[in-house]
Protein backbone atom coordinates (compact mmCIF):
# COMPACT_ATOMS: atom_id res chain seq x y z
CA UNK A 1 0.00 0.00 0.00
CA UNK A 2 1.48 3.60 -0.99
CA UNK A 3 0.53 6.77 0.76
CA UNK A 4 -1.53 7.59 -1.29
CA UNK A 5 -3.80 4.49 -1.33
CA UNK A 6 -5.54 5.75 1.88
CA UNK A 7 -7.89 3.17 3.81
CA UNK A 8 -11.92 3.54 3.85
CA UNK A 9 -13.37 5.19 6.88
CA UNK A 10 -15.16 1.41 7.17
CA UNK A 11 -11.79 0.21 7.09
CA UNK A 12 -10.21 2.67 9.49
CA UNK A 13 -12.98 2.49 11.81
CA UNK A 14 -12.65 -1.62 12.14
CA UNK A 15 -9.18 -1.17 12.52
CA UNK A 16 -9.37 1.18 15.42
CA UNK A 17 -12.06 -1.39 16.59
CA UNK A 18 -9.51 -4.50 16.26
CA UNK A 19 -12.07 -5.90 13.86
CA UNK A 20 -10.18 -5.55 11.15
CA UNK A 21 -9.23 -8.97 9.27
CA UNK A 22 -5.58 -10.52 10.54
CA UNK A 23 -4.43 -10.39 6.70
CA UNK A 24 -5.58 -6.49 6.13
CA UNK A 25 -4.20 -5.37 9.51
CA UNK A 26 -0.33 -5.29 9.25
CA UNK A 27 -0.74 -3.32 5.68
CA UNK A 28 -3.64 -0.30 7.56
CA UNK A 29 -1.61 -0.42 10.08
CA UNK A 30 2.05 0.09 7.95
CA UNK A 31 -0.08 2.79 6.44
CA UNK A 32 -1.29 4.68 9.12
CA UNK A 33 2.04 5.11 10.78
CA UNK A 34 3.31 6.53 7.73
CA UNK A 35 0.24 8.54 6.18
CA UNK A 36 -0.44 12.03 7.95
CA UNK A 37 -3.85 12.07 7.34
CA UNK A 38 -4.94 8.69 8.36
CA UNK A 39 -3.22 8.64 11.68
CA UNK A 40 -4.67 12.07 12.79
CA UNK A 41 -8.31 10.44 11.46
CA UNK A 42 -6.92 7.06 13.79
CA UNK A 43 -6.15 9.80 16.95
CA UNK A 44 -9.52 11.40 16.67
CA UNK A 45 -11.24 8.08 16.50
CA UNK A 46 -9.24 6.94 19.80
CA UNK A 47 -10.07 10.12 21.51
CA UNK A 48 -13.36 10.42 20.56
CA UNK A 49 -13.83 7.10 21.72
CA UNK A 50 -12.72 7.05 24.87
CA UNK A 51 -14.42 10.20 25.53
CA UNK A 52 -17.71 8.95 25.18
CA UNK A 53 -17.04 5.36 27.12
CA UNK A 54 -15.87 6.99 29.97
CA UNK A 55 -19.03 8.91 30.41
CA UNK A 56 -20.72 7.47 33.33
CA UNK A 57 -24.43 6.28 33.11
CA UNK A 58 -26.81 8.42 34.54
CA UNK A 59 -29.33 7.35 37.00
CA UNK A 60 -33.07 8.61 36.75
CA UNK A 61 -33.88 10.01 40.10
CA UNK A 62 -35.71 7.86 42.99
CA UNK A 63 -38.66 10.36 42.52
CA UNK A 64 -39.65 9.79 39.18
CA UNK A 65 -39.47 6.37 39.54
CA UNK A 66 -41.58 5.85 42.81
CA UNK A 67 -43.74 8.11 40.76
CA UNK A 68 -44.04 6.01 37.86
CA UNK A 69 -44.19 2.34 39.83
CA UNK A 70 -47.32 3.91 42.52
CA UNK A 71 -49.04 6.00 39.07
CA UNK A 72 -48.80 2.69 37.41
CA UNK A 73 -52.87 2.70 35.74
CA UNK A 74 -53.97 -0.96 34.59
CA UNK A 75 -53.29 -2.50 31.89
CA UNK A 76 -55.42 -3.04 29.22
CA UNK A 77 -56.60 -7.01 29.65
CA UNK A 78 -58.66 -6.40 25.93
CA UNK A 79 -54.89 -6.83 24.53
CA UNK A 80 -53.32 -9.30 26.79
CA UNK A 81 -53.04 -12.87 24.80
CA UNK A 82 -53.69 -14.86 27.49
CA UNK A 83 -56.82 -12.74 28.77
CA UNK A 84 -58.99 -13.02 25.37
CA UNK A 85 -62.62 -13.09 26.74
CA UNK A 86 -62.96 -9.08 26.74
CA UNK A 87 -66.23 -7.65 27.49
CA UNK A 88 -67.18 -7.43 23.91
CA UNK A 89 -66.77 -11.05 23.39
CA UNK A 90 -68.29 -12.13 27.07
CA UNK A 91 -71.45 -10.08 25.56
CA UNK A 92 -71.06 -12.07 22.12
CA UNK A 93 -71.30 -15.45 24.29
CA UNK A 94 -73.49 -14.73 26.90
CA UNK A 95 -76.50 -12.61 25.14
CA UNK A 96 -77.10 -15.63 23.21
CA UNK A 97 -77.57 -17.70 26.86
CA UNK A 98 -79.17 -15.22 28.72
CA UNK A 99 -82.46 -14.75 25.80
CA UNK A 100 -82.72 -18.49 25.89
CA UNK A 101 -82.59 -19.03 29.02
CA UNK A 102 -85.07 -15.55 29.51
CA UNK A 103 -87.08 -17.76 26.97
CA UNK A 104 -87.00 -20.97 29.16
CA UNK A 105 -88.06 -18.84 32.05
CA UNK A 106 -91.28 -17.46 30.23
CA UNK A 107 -92.13 -20.86 28.92
CA UNK A 108 -91.38 -22.64 32.38
CA UNK A 109 -93.93 -19.88 34.38
CA UNK A 110 -96.43 -20.50 31.75
CA UNK A 111 -96.43 -24.08 32.48
CA UNK A 112 -98.14 -25.86 35.56
CA UNK A 113 -95.25 -25.45 38.09
CA UNK A 114 -95.17 -21.48 37.68
CA UNK A 115 -96.44 -21.61 41.50
CA UNK A 116 -93.14 -23.59 42.78
CA UNK A 117 -90.83 -20.96 41.58
CA UNK A 118 -90.48 -18.50 44.61
CA UNK A 119 -88.87 -15.71 42.29
CA UNK A 120 -90.38 -13.50 39.53
CA UNK A 121 -89.01 -14.42 36.33
CA UNK A 122 -86.51 -11.69 35.11
CA UNK A 123 -88.17 -9.60 32.17
CA UNK A 124 -86.10 -10.73 28.58
CA UNK A 125 -85.31 -7.43 27.88
CA UNK A 126 -83.34 -7.05 31.02
CA UNK A 127 -81.20 -10.26 29.83
CA UNK A 128 -79.70 -8.71 27.05
CA UNK A 129 -78.59 -6.21 29.29
CA UNK A 130 -76.59 -8.67 31.18
CA UNK A 131 -77.86 -7.66 34.26
CA UNK A 132 -79.46 -11.19 35.10
CA UNK A 133 -77.40 -13.47 32.72
CA UNK A 134 -76.26 -15.31 35.92
CA UNK A 135 -80.16 -16.23 37.06
CA UNK A 136 -80.93 -16.83 33.68
CA UNK A 137 -78.14 -19.52 33.85
CA UNK A 138 -79.45 -20.76 37.19
CA UNK A 139 -82.80 -20.51 35.34
CA UNK A 140 -82.13 -23.54 32.47
CA UNK A 141 -79.59 -25.03 34.85
CA UNK A 142 -76.97 -24.42 32.56
CA UNK A 143 -73.32 -24.37 34.29
CA UNK A 144 -71.45 -21.36 34.26
CA UNK A 145 -68.93 -20.81 31.81
CA UNK A 146 -65.68 -22.34 33.22
CA UNK A 147 -63.66 -19.18 35.06
CA UNK A 148 -60.13 -18.63 34.80
CA UNK A 149 -57.99 -16.54 37.32
CA UNK A 150 -57.91 -14.55 34.59
CA UNK A 151 -61.39 -14.17 33.35
CA UNK A 152 -62.09 -13.34 37.38
CA UNK A 153 -60.33 -9.90 36.18
CA UNK A 154 -62.49 -8.92 33.34
CA UNK A 155 -64.02 -5.54 34.42
CA UNK A 156 -67.60 -6.42 35.40
CA UNK A 157 -70.21 -4.35 33.56
CA UNK A 158 -72.54 -3.85 36.61
CA UNK A 159 -69.44 -2.97 38.72
CA UNK A 160 -68.86 -0.03 36.75
CA UNK A 161 -68.29 2.93 38.93
CA UNK A 162 -71.51 5.97 38.79
CA UNK A 163 -70.60 8.42 35.64
CA UNK A 164 -69.38 11.45 37.72
CA UNK A 165 -68.94 14.88 36.20
CA UNK A 166 -65.10 15.58 34.60
CA UNK A 167 -63.35 18.63 35.75
CA UNK A 168 -62.46 18.79 32.54
CA UNK A 169 -62.19 17.27 28.94
CA UNK A 170 -59.04 17.98 27.02
CA UNK A 171 -57.24 16.84 23.83
CA UNK A 172 -56.04 12.89 24.41
CA UNK A 173 -55.32 9.94 24.11
CA UNK A 174 -56.54 9.62 27.74
CA UNK A 175 -52.87 7.53 28.30
CA UNK A 176 -50.92 11.18 27.39
CA UNK A 177 -53.23 12.86 29.99
CA UNK A 178 -52.88 10.26 32.45
CA UNK A 179 -48.85 10.58 31.88
CA UNK A 180 -49.20 14.28 32.35
CA UNK A 181 -50.60 14.64 35.65
CA UNK A 182 -48.65 11.50 36.81
CA UNK A 183 -45.54 13.64 36.46
CA UNK A 184 -47.15 16.07 38.43
CA UNK A 185 -47.55 14.23 41.10
CA UNK A 186 -51.17 13.15 40.72
CA UNK A 187 -52.13 9.83 41.22
CA UNK A 188 -53.74 9.82 38.01
CA UNK A 189 -54.97 6.18 35.72
CA UNK A 190 -56.91 5.49 32.37
CA UNK A 191 -60.33 3.54 33.05
CA UNK A 192 -62.79 3.19 30.53
CA UNK A 193 -61.78 5.67 27.99
CA UNK A 194 -61.43 8.87 30.43
CA UNK A 195 -58.81 9.89 33.29
CA UNK A 196 -59.34 8.97 37.12
CA UNK A 197 -57.66 11.29 39.53
CA UNK A 198 -57.28 9.82 43.04
CA UNK A 199 -57.64 11.58 46.06
CA UNK A 200 -56.75 14.96 44.47
CA UNK A 201 -58.75 18.65 44.81
CA UNK A 202 -60.96 19.53 41.85
CA UNK A 203 -58.73 22.99 41.48
CA UNK A 204 -55.29 21.47 42.10
CA UNK A 205 -56.32 19.30 38.84
CA UNK A 206 -57.40 21.86 37.07
CA UNK A 207 -54.16 24.07 37.50
CA UNK A 208 -52.26 21.21 36.62
CA UNK A 209 -54.32 20.74 33.08
CA UNK A 210 -53.54 24.10 32.88
CA UNK A 211 -54.20 25.55 29.15
CA UNK A 212 -54.14 21.99 27.89
CA UNK A 213 -56.53 22.16 25.01
CA UNK A 214 -60.31 20.91 25.16
CA UNK A 215 -60.77 17.90 23.78
CA UNK A 216 -62.50 13.90 23.94
CA UNK A 217 -60.62 12.48 27.12
CA UNK A 218 -62.66 13.76 30.27
CA UNK A 219 -61.09 13.95 33.56
CA UNK A 220 -62.57 12.92 36.63
CA UNK A 221 -62.19 12.71 40.45
CA UNK A 222 -62.36 9.32 42.44
CA UNK A 223 -62.07 8.96 46.25
CA UNK B 1 -32.32 -15.28 21.16
CA UNK B 2 -32.65 -15.85 24.91
CA UNK B 3 -33.77 -12.39 26.33
CA UNK B 4 -32.76 -12.18 29.98
CA UNK B 5 -35.61 -9.85 30.53
CA UNK B 6 -37.73 -12.85 29.93
CA UNK B 7 -39.11 -14.21 32.83
CA UNK B 8 -40.00 -10.59 34.47
CA UNK B 9 -41.32 -9.50 31.63
CA UNK B 10 -43.94 -12.89 31.14
CA UNK B 11 -44.66 -11.68 34.82
CA UNK B 12 -45.55 -7.81 34.31
CA UNK B 13 -47.88 -8.86 31.40
CA UNK B 14 -49.95 -10.55 33.92
CA UNK B 15 -49.99 -7.00 35.46
CA UNK B 16 -47.39 -7.86 38.19
CA UNK B 17 -46.35 -4.41 39.16
CA UNK B 18 -42.99 -5.66 41.47
CA UNK B 19 -42.28 -7.65 38.21
CA UNK B 20 -42.29 -4.44 36.50
CA UNK B 21 -40.61 -2.61 39.15
CA UNK B 22 -37.55 -4.65 39.09
CA UNK B 23 -37.26 -4.13 35.12
CA UNK B 24 -37.37 -0.54 35.82
CA UNK B 25 -34.54 -0.95 38.04
CA UNK B 26 -32.58 -3.09 35.28
CA UNK B 27 -33.50 -0.12 32.80
CA UNK B 28 -33.66 2.94 34.11
CA UNK B 29 -30.07 4.12 33.71
CA UNK B 30 -29.56 2.86 30.45
CA UNK B 31 -32.60 4.70 29.39
CA UNK B 32 -32.28 7.52 30.88
CA UNK B 33 -28.37 8.08 29.97
CA UNK B 34 -29.92 7.21 26.64
CA UNK B 35 -32.82 10.23 26.70
CA UNK B 36 -30.35 12.70 28.48
CA UNK B 37 -27.54 12.75 26.21
CA UNK B 38 -29.47 12.58 23.28
CA UNK B 39 -32.19 15.47 24.72
CA UNK B 40 -29.47 17.18 26.60
CA UNK B 41 -31.62 18.10 29.18
CA UNK B 42 -32.15 15.87 32.13
CA UNK B 43 -35.97 17.04 32.89
CA UNK B 44 -36.97 16.42 29.94
CA UNK B 45 -34.75 12.97 29.47
CA UNK B 46 -36.59 12.27 33.24
CA UNK B 47 -40.20 13.04 31.08
CA UNK B 48 -39.58 10.50 28.66
CA UNK B 49 -38.12 8.00 30.60
CA UNK B 50 -41.35 7.93 32.79
CA UNK B 51 -42.99 8.46 29.65
CA UNK B 52 -41.43 5.46 27.80
CA UNK B 53 -42.35 3.58 30.43
CA UNK B 54 -45.44 4.11 30.91
CA UNK B 55 -45.74 3.33 27.37
CA UNK B 56 -44.40 0.15 28.09
CA UNK B 57 -46.14 -0.98 30.96
CA UNK B 58 -49.97 -0.25 28.88
CA UNK B 59 -47.90 -2.21 25.67
CA UNK B 60 -46.58 -5.08 27.49
CA UNK B 61 -49.60 -7.28 26.79
CA UNK B 62 -48.84 -6.72 23.00
CA UNK B 63 -45.53 -7.81 23.25
CA UNK B 64 -44.01 -10.56 22.05
CA UNK B 65 -40.97 -12.78 22.75
CA UNK B 66 -38.97 -12.46 19.38
CA UNK B 67 -37.86 -8.66 20.37
CA UNK B 68 -35.46 -8.22 22.79
CA UNK B 69 -36.97 -6.12 25.77
CA UNK B 70 -34.14 -3.94 26.21
CA UNK B 71 -34.32 -3.08 22.54
CA UNK B 72 -38.03 -3.00 22.70
CA UNK B 73 -37.60 -0.02 25.56
CA UNK B 74 -34.68 1.73 23.26
CA UNK B 75 -37.46 1.91 20.42
CA UNK B 76 -40.40 3.41 22.91
CA UNK B 77 -37.42 5.94 24.93
CA UNK B 78 -36.64 7.24 21.80
CA UNK B 79 -40.05 8.17 20.56
CA UNK B 80 -41.03 9.04 23.94
CA UNK B 81 -37.81 11.84 23.52
CA UNK B 82 -38.92 12.87 20.37
CA UNK B 83 -42.06 13.28 21.33
CA UNK B 84 -41.20 15.03 24.39
CA UNK B 85 -38.71 17.26 22.10
CA UNK B 86 -41.83 18.62 20.39
CA UNK B 87 -43.92 19.09 23.31
CA UNK B 88 -40.49 21.34 25.03
CA UNK B 89 -41.13 23.37 21.63
CA UNK B 90 -44.35 23.72 21.62
CA UNK B 91 -45.21 24.46 25.06
CA UNK B 92 -45.43 28.01 26.90
CA UNK B 93 -43.00 29.53 28.74
CA UNK B 94 -44.71 29.36 31.86
CA UNK B 95 -45.91 26.12 31.59
CA UNK B 96 -41.92 25.09 31.12
CA UNK B 97 -41.21 26.95 33.98
CA UNK B 98 -43.67 25.80 36.73
CA UNK B 99 -42.33 21.73 35.82
CA UNK B 100 -40.61 19.92 39.10
CA UNK B 101 -37.40 19.64 38.27
CA UNK B 102 -35.56 16.07 39.16
CA UNK B 103 -32.61 16.96 39.07
CA UNK B 104 -29.77 16.36 41.68
CA UNK B 105 -26.43 17.71 41.68
CA UNK B 106 -24.89 15.05 40.35
CA UNK B 107 -26.91 14.49 36.69
CA UNK B 108 -26.76 18.28 36.51
CA UNK B 109 -23.18 18.27 36.53
CA UNK B 110 -23.12 15.16 34.04
CA UNK B 111 -25.03 17.22 31.80
CA UNK B 112 -23.43 20.64 31.93
CA UNK B 113 -19.86 19.11 31.26
CA UNK B 114 -17.81 19.56 27.89
CA UNK B 115 -18.92 16.22 26.72
CA UNK B 116 -22.38 17.12 26.82
CA UNK B 117 -21.64 20.16 24.87
CA UNK B 118 -19.64 18.19 22.49
CA UNK B 119 -22.85 15.66 21.79
CA UNK B 120 -25.23 18.73 21.46
CA UNK B 121 -22.98 19.80 18.55
CA UNK B 122 -23.06 16.75 17.12
CA UNK B 123 -25.53 15.94 13.98
CA UNK B 124 -28.73 14.14 15.52
CA UNK B 125 -27.86 10.78 13.86
CA UNK B 126 -24.55 10.81 14.78
CA UNK B 127 -24.95 11.74 18.27
CA UNK B 128 -27.67 8.90 18.70
CA UNK B 129 -25.10 6.48 17.00
CA UNK B 130 -22.23 7.56 19.59
CA UNK B 131 -24.41 7.38 22.44
CA UNK B 132 -25.92 3.36 21.55
CA UNK B 133 -22.59 2.06 20.58
CA UNK B 134 -19.99 3.83 22.80
CA UNK B 135 -21.56 5.56 25.87
CA UNK B 136 -24.60 2.80 26.40
CA UNK B 137 -22.57 -0.66 24.44
CA UNK B 138 -24.90 -1.64 21.97
CA UNK B 139 -24.14 -3.51 18.56
CA UNK B 140 -24.52 -2.83 15.25
CA UNK B 141 -27.15 -4.59 14.86
CA UNK B 142 -29.73 -3.41 17.20
CA UNK B 143 -28.47 0.31 16.41
CA UNK B 144 -29.25 -0.85 12.80
CA UNK B 145 -32.61 -2.05 13.84
CA UNK B 146 -33.47 1.21 15.79
CA UNK B 147 -32.46 3.60 13.09
CA UNK B 148 -33.39 1.81 10.59
CA UNK B 149 -30.13 2.11 8.59
CA UNK B 150 -27.48 -0.71 7.33
CA UNK B 151 -24.69 -1.89 9.63
CA UNK B 152 -22.54 0.02 7.41
CA UNK B 153 -24.26 3.01 8.03
CA UNK B 154 -24.23 2.41 11.50
CA UNK B 155 -20.65 2.45 11.82
CA UNK B 156 -19.94 5.49 9.56
CA UNK B 157 -22.14 7.63 11.64
CA UNK B 158 -20.29 6.26 14.75
CA UNK B 159 -17.22 6.86 13.03
CA UNK B 160 -18.21 10.70 11.86
CA UNK B 161 -19.38 11.15 15.50
CA UNK B 162 -16.57 10.11 17.18
CA UNK B 163 -14.44 12.24 14.67
CA UNK B 164 -16.63 15.50 15.32
CA UNK B 165 -17.01 15.11 19.11
CA UNK B 166 -13.28 15.08 19.28
CA UNK B 167 -12.72 17.92 17.39
CA UNK B 168 -15.59 19.71 19.33
CA UNK B 169 -13.71 18.39 22.62
CA UNK B 170 -10.00 20.03 21.24
CA UNK B 171 -8.37 17.25 20.53
CA UNK B 172 -5.60 18.32 22.68
CA UNK B 173 -7.63 18.24 25.87
CA UNK B 174 -7.64 14.76 27.57
CA UNK B 175 -10.42 13.31 27.36
CA UNK B 176 -11.22 13.00 31.19
CA UNK B 177 -11.55 16.55 31.51
CA UNK B 178 -14.84 16.26 29.40
CA UNK B 179 -16.88 13.79 31.50
CA UNK B 180 -15.97 15.92 34.54
CA UNK B 181 -14.29 13.29 35.83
Amino acid sequence: MTATMHPDDLELFDYVEGDLEEARRPDVAAHVAACGRCGEEVRLLEVGKRALREAPYLELPAGARDALLRGLPRQPRAERPSFRFTQRRLLAVLAPVAVVAAVVVVLTNTGENRSDRGAAPAPAGLSTQMKSSGEAERATGAAPPAQTPADQGVPNIQAAAPPQAPIRSVAGPAEDVAAFLLRRGFDARVAAGRVEVRGAAAAAVERALGNRPAGEVAVVLTP
Amino acid sequence: MTDPDAPLVERAQRGDQRAFGELVERHQAKLYTLAARTLGNEADAADAVQEAFLRAWLALPNFRSGALFSTWMYRITLNAAHDQRLKRRAEPTDVVEERPDPRDPFVASELSGALQAALDSLDEDFRLAVVLYDVLGASYDEIAELTGVPEGTVKSRIYRGRRELARALGTSAAPQESNGQ
